[in-house]
């Protein structure tokens, strides 16, 4: 159950206007100080539309994480963080700026409470009705604090939990050593050197979902060298991923995706390959032919019974007529 | 039962204070990451799993807005880290400061029992004074921004995490904060897990002389 996506999104006052909220950039200030500069970059960055999944309503990312509570709170913000003087903080409350205190030089500028609910009205209902009394608003993580950059750190995330998963299940003695990038004429010194290198080279590792979240395994998995099979419904989705170089190869057969992705893994080669169809219809495949991959994982959105699940008795074409005429 | 990501794979990261470190160019210019990119993998020799991470996503990864980088540090790493930028920025090495942050999923700013503080070794999974805490401190140390969320990743009445930006600028005022500041934001992580009974970070802490103990003899 995914309670953020229950809520009717608010309606936009105003559309966002790429011109007026372009992020600054080179090195002239137009704030008092770096550090205010800092904070109206940032947060212009996270709803610049190459961030922001939907600057036209000011959300970031994450369902209906803000930046700032509205439109007029969003020059409010721009505003005062250009009058803001060096030993002044500015107050934020929900995406609102409500106040410019004295301070001091080495405090910060800005200070920033988001969706703070008292314990035991702490739930999605209520905050909604406070929302919609224009009192509240949701900053998920990085989208009220101003400092989200986009799918990289969803990437990243996803790599550094399969190489922690690569570190306990599959270290391998050194064979090799890396190699650091570095623009250093001087040697890297190396003081302690270690034994064993993990890595997935020559593991399969098959998940599902090419989604927003899951659409980062194919590279979080080539990249710590391994072979990544992933099922995917919807086709464009594969499509979309191939273009953006997150993932490698498109199969719409299972059983030759399952070879492409065997000799791959044999040959210790790094390549992702999605395949057209639904996950059960994969997994019951590799049963049939006695395959068990080194890992499996889901990032589907079967948490979501009506957007997100796809049944695996009904075709595509079939699901989609259905989600519509009777969710 | 499957253990959920956090307590099998991410948590021993978090006891030595690793989590998601990231910064951003504002001058907007790819090169002033590259540069950065370039000293990180210099302080980082032996670290394979970020040489590897920094080359491919050199190669791999499209830059969305104003250039930046991500990648997972530990107690004693982001403070060097953030010297080194300031210094690129006192020394003209990149064109504009460097605003340094990371996600409020990290190892000592996030109370989130779905998720992040899943199956703590003591129980402590539903406790937020620690976030809290994190806020607080970052706040006395002189972050740039600080942040107190609530309901974030997991959703109303299910977590409680603080976020936090400090800049870069060159000064040595700035120098100052950012020794500070990135000393003590993992390091709140390393205590939060060292008090909760991992010996991961209690060595961490140990080493690091978070440890209170040590100060009470």
């Amino acid at each position: 159950m995914e309670p953020i996506e229950q809520l009717e999104p608010i309606k936009p006052i105003t559309m966002y206007d790429a011109k007026k909220y372009a992020t600054p950039t080179g090195n002239q200030l137009s704030c008092k100080s770096w550090i205010q500069e800092a904070a109206l970059r940032m947060l212009l960055n996270n709803l610049n539309p190459e961030v922001a999944e939907r600057p036209d309503d000011l959300i970031v990312y994450g369902g209906r994480g803000k930046a700032a509570r509205n439109f007029e709170a969003l020059d409010n913000i721009i505003k005062a963080l250009k009058v803001l003087e060096n030993d002044e903080s500015l107050l934020i409350q929900s995406g609102k700026p409500v106040g410019i205190l004295k301070t001091h030089p080495d405090a910060p500028r800005v200070l920033i409470s988001n969706s703070q609910l008292v314990p035991h009205w702490a739930n999605w209902e209520h905050f909604g009705e406070l929302e919609k009394k224009g009192l509240m608003m949701y900053g998920q993580m990085t989208a009220g604090s101003w400092i989200y950059i986009g799918s990289q750190g969803i990437v990243q995330g996803t790599y550094e939990t399969y190489a922690a998963l690569a570190d306990k299940h599959f270290a391998q003695p050194i064979t090799r050593n890396p190699q650091p990038v570095t623009t250093s004429s001087e040697p890297a010194t190396r003081n302690s050197q270690p034994a064993t290198i993990s890595s997935l080279k020559g593991t399969l590792n098959v998940t599902a979902g090419l989604g927003g979240m899951g659409g980062a395994q194919p590279l979080a998995i080539t990249m710590n060298d391994g072979v990544a099979l992933i099922a995917e419904v919807e086709g464009w989705r594969i499509d979309k991923r191939i273009e953006t170089k997150y993932l490698d190869e498109k199969f719409t057969d299972i059983d030759a995706a399952i070879d492409q992705a065997l000799k791959y893994k044999k040959s210790g080669t790094a390549k992702s390959i999605g395949v057209q169809c639904n996950a059960v219809h994969l997994l019951e495949r590799l049963v049939e032919r006695d395959i068990i991959p080194d890992t499996l994982t889901d990032q589907t959105s079967a948490h979501d019974p009506l957007i997100g699940y796809w049944p695996h008795e009904v075709s595509q074409e079939e699901a989609k007529i259905m989600r519509e005429a009777d969710p | 039962m499957f253990p959920g990501f956090v307590p099998a794979y991410i948590r021993p990261l978090f006891c030595e204070g690793k989590g998601p470190f990231r910064w951003a160019a504002l001058s907007g210019d790819p090169n002033d990451i590259a540069v950065t990119d370039a000293v990180i993998a210099e302080m980082f020799p032996n670290n394979s799993g970020l040489q590897r991470w920094l080359r491919l996503a050199k190669e791999k990864i499209a830059f969305q807005g104003l250039p930046a980088r991500i990648c997972w540090l530990g107690q004693g790493e982001r403070e060097k880290a953030g010297f080194a930028f300031n210094e690129l920025v006192r020394t003209g090495k990149v064109k504009a400061p460097i605003v340094i942050g990371r996600d409020h999923l990290d190892t000592g700013s996030v109370a989130s029992p779905n998720r992040e503080t899943e199956a703590m070794l003591d129980g402590s999974d539903a406790v937020a004074d620690w976030p809290i805490l994190n806020a607080l401190v970052n706040t006395a140390g002189g972050a740039s921004w600080v942040s107190l969320h609530h309901g974030g990743g997991v959703g109303m009445g299910y977590s409680i995490h603080a976020g936090m930006v400090i800049v870069a600028d060159g000064t040595p005022e700035a120098a100052a904060r950012l020794r500070r500041v990135l000393r003590n934001d993992p390091g709140m992580g390393v205590i939060r897990h060292a008090d909760a009974g991992y010996d991961i970070a209690r060595d961490t802490a140990r080493a690091h002389r978070l440890d209170i103990q040590e100060r009470l003899k």
